[in-house]
């Protein structure tokens, strides 16, 4: 409970900081700027929380993401059938790419961490082979679609309203379904989990489809808001993902994590990014200051749970 | 004895934790060539102690004096180089090196620069298993070796750094008779040694086999220290708990109805063979054998959570099929497995959490969670089986070991099983906890619930239940009703020498 408060903290503190040292960070106009950058990798995170939480890594979802973009744009949705075909093949591919690494690691208890790795290189070469390595495109798409990546509901981007109905449904499902519970279980300790009647292979499996699932909403996101894309696009967006997950206090070991959390890191790297763009800091020196981050959240994390015991 | 200066000597040592003072003006010493028991309730304040003197805790107040020289403790390395060894209950090897590199760990003799100089090694590594009477091969991976074994090479590796105060957090739990008996001589050796022996165990028995004087903690306080020449077993639980210990086993008659569970035949590949028993309401059977019977195993298997290869499994005259936990507890079984914190709980997770993690399939609709429900259930759980904890929302991991284990009975419990199996369910919990398990299963079993015990405490299977069956080597190699079992006959079964059915 302490730890999942403190990025919260922790974000108040930097967003006050920044504020100082900024006068334009705070203006509507960048907010939502910040809200906007951040609706794509919020997605992602939130998926990759439940196998995280499950006790499983998934590093897949980059390459899952990319493409999903790539199928949502070679699809060409011009009109409403094509642009029902392009989401729906999207989100079938996600799907599909977490039944696989759910069911390869519930029946043969492969490692995580190399599964997911050798579906992120077979997923990055099949985009690459369906695209013949060369750049999609598509021009005049649907524009109800791309309105998903682009359009504005009141004063909120459609992709910022997306991010938040994931939050809320991903937290809801955590917490206020028997699911959620199991998950919670099955990362925390899956051999109590098992004699106790749950499922553990199915709820990893479940908690991959999460996951894929949201990696093709933030593709289906991309390809509607760029409409042009390169076949390798996504890959790395795994480590970013994976960085905003244990920023939020997720425990790499399983167990313990919240979607409330990943949304809180997913905000903390964006405002970073935004303040160090902002104050001028190059892309160089913001890796470099990520990298710092990331490996103070997770030596955090050991400190806490060494005090405990 | 008191005209010398104790090799430790810890005076007013008081640790506070969130919620809990765990220490409180705690006086405690030991001296050369002597063995000291700590005995007390699980959350009594035992590891706490034992975790200052090995520096994995900093005490808020109280001084630590190390042959009369005030010392402070910071780390567990500090300990080691004063001369202060921990044996855990988890021991510190590492599983995949030798027993000479374990004995030798972090200070393997060298010849020149930067080799080992493995003659030497072998002589200091045999030198210190010979000290504790002990031999073992020094080739041999420490992974392959029994527990027993691997204490012994725990304790050479403490001698080898020339530890003078051994503390053995008990060491006896994951042991067997004869292992038992050997310890007890290693420890005999430690103190003719001229070594200062601190002792914790659940085991009174143990204590008057081998201890000079008993300290008794209860609630975070020195409660007495007494010479074991002048103290009675009675004595010394009435001081922990403050009840006697025939109290422990009071048994009622209960009616003990048809058959509930029925094992046909069951084998498992090098495991167990032909398997027969039958289960009745109401009853309590023990599953009793030494270390090797496979009893565990078989539990196991009952419970699906390990593959057979023969036999079935019938419950209330219904065979089950192929058997899943899923199905065996659907079909109303439970399971109490023997090692709570890596099988029996999610330690994450808070109490309600886990009490609900078994019944949960039941509570609710579409999948969606009945929050309110389900904290009505664990309240009455954790309120009918008095678990102590400071709130539902509380971690399992920050109860008492007895705590936690009545946190496991309670999942069960809420899914109103018809047959409770336990493995061990009093390991490692102290007096106290245990009666109130053995008046649990009294109550469950009035209320028609028949249970299966397997306990590697004689005294215990005994007093509980109303059947044993005796198991040698994956085999049933006895029966014996309430009236005709006597720990002799027992033994007998249980190391093959006999073999005695019921009529």
């Amino acid at each position: 409970m302490l730890r999942e408060n403190m990025i919260w903290v922790a974000l108040f503190v930097v967003v006050l900081l920044i504020a100082a040292a900024s006068p334009v960070f705070l203006s509507s106009q960048n907010i939502v700027n910040i809200l906007r950058q951040i609706s794509i990798l919020g997605v992602v995170a939130i998926g990759m929380t439940f196998p995280l939480i499950a006790g499983a890594f998934d590093l897949s979802v980059g390459a899952t993401m990319g493409f999903a973009t790539v199928v949502a744009i070679q699809f060409q949705p011009k009109d409403l059938p094509s642009a029902m075909g392009s989401l729906v093949a999207a989100l079938a591919l996600g799907i599909i790419v977490g039944i696989v690494n759910g069911w390869l690691i519930g029946i043969f208890k492969t490692n995580s961490v190399v599964t997911t790795i050798g579906t992120m290189y077979i997923v990055w070469g099949a985009t690459l082979i369906y695209t013949q390595s060369k750049h999609v495109w598509v021009f005049d798409m649907f524009p109800s679609m791309e309105a998903l990546g682009t359009g504005y509901v009141g004063p909120f981007p459609v992709p910022v309203l997306i991010l938040a109905a994931t939050a809320v449904l991903g937290h809801a499902v955590l917490n206020y379904t028997r699911f959620g519970r199991y998950v919670h279980a099955t990362g925390g300790n899956s051999e109590a989990a098992r004699l106790s009647g749950v499922n553990t292979a199915r709820t990893r499996l479940i908690a991959f489809i999460i996951s894929g699932a949201a990696a093709s909403i933030a593709g289906i996101i991309i390809a509607a808001r760029v409409k042009n894309v390169d076949p390798s696009f996504g890959i790395g967006y795994e480590f970013e993902g994976l960085t905003a997950v244990v920023l939020g206090g997720t425990s790499l070991l399983g167990g313990r994590g919240s979607v409330s959390g990943t949304v809180a890191g997913v905000l903390l790297l964006g405002v970073l990014a935004n303040a160090m763009t902002l104050l001028n800091i190059s892309f160089n020196y913001q890796l470099m200051i990520k990298g710092i981050i990331l490996i103070l959240a997770v030596a955090g994390d050991v400190i806490a749970r060494t005090r405990r015991g | 004895m008191n005209s010398k200066t104790p090799l430790l000597q810890m005076t007013c040592i008081s640790k506070h934790f969130p919620g809990v003072q765990a220490l409180q003006s705690v006086d405690f010493d030991v001296y050369a060539s002597e063995v000291h028991a700590l005995v007390g309730e699980n959350g009594a304040g035992k590891s706490t102690l034992i975790k200052i003197m090995g520096g994995a805790v900093s005490p808020d107040h109280g001084r630590i004096l190390l042959n009369g020289q005030e010392k402070r403790i910071n780390n567990p390395r500090e300990a080691i180089e004063l001369g202060i060894a921990v044996i855990h209950q988890e021991l510190m090897l590492v599983p995949q090196l030798s027993v000479v590199e374990n004995i030798l760990l972090g200070h393997l003799p060298q010849r020149g620069m930067s080799r080992v100089d493995w003659n030497a090694a072998r002589m200091q590594a045999r030198e210190g298993l010979s000290v504790l009477g002990v031999e073992i091969d020094l080739d041999v991976l420490v992974e392959d070796l029994s527990v027993a074994q691997q204490q012994a090479v725990e304790i050479a590796r403490a001698l080898s750094r020339q530890a003078q105060i051994f503390v053995m957090d008990e060491p006896t739990s994951a042991l067997a008779g004869r292992e038992v008996d050997n310890l007890l001589k290693t420890i005999e050796r430690l103190k003719v040694q001229g070594k200062g022996v601190v002792f914790i165990t659940h085991k009174l028995e143990e204590v008057f086999r081998v201890a000079d004087r008993i300290t008794i903690l209860r609630d975070g306080c020195k409660i007495d220290t007494l010479k074991r020449t002048e103290a009675k077993p009675d004595q010394i639980v009435n001081l922990m708990v403050g009840r006697s210990i025939e109290s422990l086993f009071l048994k009622e008659e209960v009616e003990i109805g048809g058959p509930v569970l029925e094992v046909r035949s069951l084998a498992r590949q090098g495991v167990f063979k032909s398997i027969s028993l039958t289960l009745r309401r109401g009853e309590i059977l023990g599953l009793v054998g030494l270390v090797g019977s496979r009893r565990s195993d078989l539990l196991r298997a009952i419970f699906g959570a390990d593959p057979v290869d023969a036999g079935e499994i019938l419950i209330e005259g219904r065979p089950i099929g192929k058997l899943s936990p899923d199905r065996v507890i659907n079909a109303g079984v439970a399971l109490v497995p023997e090692d709570r914190k890596r099988q029996g709980l999610v330690l994450d997770m808070c109490v309600a959490d886990n009490l609900t993690l078994a019944v949960l399939r039941r509570l609710g609709q579409f999948g969606l969670r009945d929050r309110g429900e389900e904290r009505a259930r664990a309240f009455e759980l954790t309120h009918n089986l008095a678990i102590a904890t400071p709130s539902l929302r509380t971690s399992v991991i920050n109860l008492s070991g007895g705590n936690q284990q009545k946190v496991v009975i309670g999942k069960w419990l809420a899914t109103s099983p018809r047959i409770l199996i336990l493995n061990e369910p009093t390991r490692g919990i102290d007096v106290g906890a245990k009666g109130e398990i053995y008046a649990i299963m009294r109550r469950l079993a009035q209320q028609g619930v028949a249970m299966l015990l397997s306990s590697s405490e004689l005294v215990e299977a005994l007093g509980v239940c109303d059947r044993i069956l005796v198991m040698h080597e994956g085999r049933i190699t006895g029966e014996f009703g309430r009236e005709e079992a006597t720990e002799e006959a027992i033994m007998a079964c249980a190391t093959g020498q006999a073999a005695h059915f019921t009529k």
